[in-house]
C-alpha cells in the first residue's frame, strides 16, 4: 500500500514537474510562470487552444516533436503539425512562432466515426441493460416490498385473533361473547384477505425475480460492453514511463 | 445482490409458514354463554333421592353439577339459572363457585309420585333477563 503510494506520489511530482497535465484554461498569468528562462532573441512562444471534451491533446511537430503540454517554447519559423485528442480525428494545422511573441492557436477537431459509433452502441447497451435488468429487478424488489408489508399487517391482525379467541373461552356475558365474536369474524376476515394478497405476491415475486435472473444472464450472453480503446498514433514513437526508481524517455525508431 | 435475493426469500417463506388458518375461528359455539352453543349438556345429575322434610312432607332432593371446564375461563362467584324439576318451575337459582370452579344445585321439589325427574336448566342471562342453552336431564330415584 506504502509503494502505491509512493508510486501516484512520485508520478504525480514528475508529471507535474514537466508539464504534462493539461490545463487549458490556465490564465495568461499562469502561463508565464512555467516559461523557466528567459526567452533567446530567436525564440517564440506557442500557445494550443483545443476544442476538446476530454482536456487531453497531443501535437506532433514537424513529424519529430511531440508536444503534450498546451504551450511551449520554440524557435521561430512556419511549422506543419498535427493536433489528437482521444476520440478525434488527427487535425493537420500550421502555425507560426514568432521572435519575442505568444502566438495563440486555436484548434477544433472533429469526433471519429469510432468514438461517434462507440457512444451510439454504448448507448443502446445501455438501454438493453436497462429493460432486461433494472426494470425487472426494480419490479421485483417493489413488488417483494408489497408483499413483505402485507406479511407483516397480516401478522398483526393474526395475533388479535388468537387473542380474541382465547378471549372467548374467557368470557363470562354474552354481550361480550357476541362483541369478541363480531371481532373475530372480522378480522379474521381482513386476516384471510391480507393472507391472500401475500401469498399471491410472493408467488409474482418469485416469477418475477425467475423472471429477472432469466432476462439478466440472457442479456450478458447477447450483449457485451462496448469498450473504446483510442491509442495515440504515435504511441510507438515515444514512451515515457515513471517508476519510485527513476524514469525513462523512449524514442522507437523505424 | 443475488444471495440478498435468495435470503430474502428464504425469510420470506419462512415467515410464511407461520401465516397459516387460526385454529379454533370456526369453532366459537362452546362457550354456554353464547346462544349458538352448539356442544353437549353442560351439567349433569349427580344423585336424587327422597326425603321427608321437617314437616313430614315427602321431598325429592335432586343434585345437579355444573363442572368446572363447561363453564368459561373466567369463573362468576356465583352462577345463575333457571330450573324446572318435571313440572315444577323453580324460577332463577343460583350457586355459589366450589373450590374445584364447579358449581353444586340442591334442587328440593316435591315428590309427584314418580320414579323418574328430569331436570331442565338454562342459562340466565342477566343483561336482557332471558335463559339460553337450556338441556334436560333425567334421573331415576
Amino acid at each position: 500500500m506504502l509503494a502505491r503510494i509512493y508510486f501516484l506520489l512520485s508520478a504525480l511530482l514528475v508529471c507535474s514537474t514537466l508539464g504534462l497535465s493539461q490545463d487549458n484554461k490556465a490564465s495568461e498569468g499562469d502561463s508565464t510562470k512555467r516559461i523557466r528562462r528567459p526567452l533567446l532573441p530567436s525564440e517564440g512562444v506557442i500557445r494550443f487552444l483545443v476544442d476538446v471534451d476530454n482536456g487531453y491533446f497531443e501535437v506532433l511537430v514537424n513529424d519529430s516533436l511531440l508536444i503534450k503540454r498546451y504551450m511551449d517554447t520554440l524557435p521561430e519559423g512556419n511549422y506543419s503539425a498535427t493536433v489528437w485528442s482521444p476520440g478525434y480525428t488527427p487535425m493537420p494545422f500550421h502555425f507560426i512562432v514568432e521572435a519575442g511573441k505568444i502566438n495563440t492557436q486555436h484548434l477544433t477537431l472533429h469526433h471519429n466515426t469510432a468514438k461517434i459509433d462507440f457512444v451510439n452502441s454504448y448507448r443502446e447497451y445501455r438501454n438493453k441493460f436497462h429493460t432486461s435488468v433494472t426494470l425487472p429487478g426494480c419490479l421485483t424488489l417493489a413488488n417483494t416490498l408489497i408483499s413483505g408489508s402485507f406479511m407483516i399487517a397480516a401478522f398483526d391482525i393474526r395475533k388479535k385473533v388468537v387473542e380474541d379467541v382465547a378471549l372467548y373461552q374467557q368470557a363470562a356475558l354474552n354481550s361480550e361473547v357476541n362483541d369478541i365474536k363480531l371481532r373475530v369474524e372480522k378480522n379474521n376476515l381482513r386476516y384471510s384477505v391480507y393472507r391472500g394478497i401475500f401469498y399471491t405476491g410472493t408467488g409474482f415475486s418469485l416469477a418475477l425475480l425467475g423472471t429477472t435472473i432469466y432476462t439478466a444472464l440472457r442479456f450478458k450472453r447477447r450483449n457485451a460492453e462496448p469498450v473504446y480503446l483510442d491509442q495515440s498514433p504515435w504511441h510507438d514513437r515515444f514512451s515515457f514511463q515513471v517508476s519510485p526508481f527513476g524514469c525513462r524517455l523512449q524514442f522507437n525508431i523505424g | 445482490m443475488k444471495h440478498l435475493f435468495v435470503l430474502f426469500f428464504i425469510l420470506t417463506l419462512g415467515f410464511s409458514s407461520c401465516l397459516k388458518k387460526v385454529e379454533g375461528v370456526d369453532d366459537l359455539t362452546t362457550n354456554i354463554y353464547d346462544t349458538a352453543y352448539s356442544g353437549a349438556s353442560w351439567f349433569y345429575i349427580e344423585e336424587a333421592y327422597s326425603f321427608f322434610n321437617t314437616l313430614g312432607q315427602p321431598r325429592v332432593m335432586v343434585l345437579c353439577i355444573v363442572p368446572s371446564n363447561a363453564t368459561p375461563g373466567l369463573k362468576p362467584t356465583s352462577f345463575y339459572t333457571t330450573a324446572q324439576v318435571n313440572a315444577e318451575d323453580l324460577g332463577l337459582i343460583y350457586a355459589p363457585k366450589e373450590n374445584d370452579g364447579s358449581y353444586e344445585f340442591y334442587l328440593d321439589v316435591s315428590d309427584d309420585g314418580t320414579d323418574s325427574y328430569c331436570v331442565t336448566m338454562a342459562v340466565y342471562n342477566a343483561e336482557d333477563s332471558t335463559s339460553i342453552n337450556g338441556f334436560t336431564e333425567c334421573v331415576n330415584l
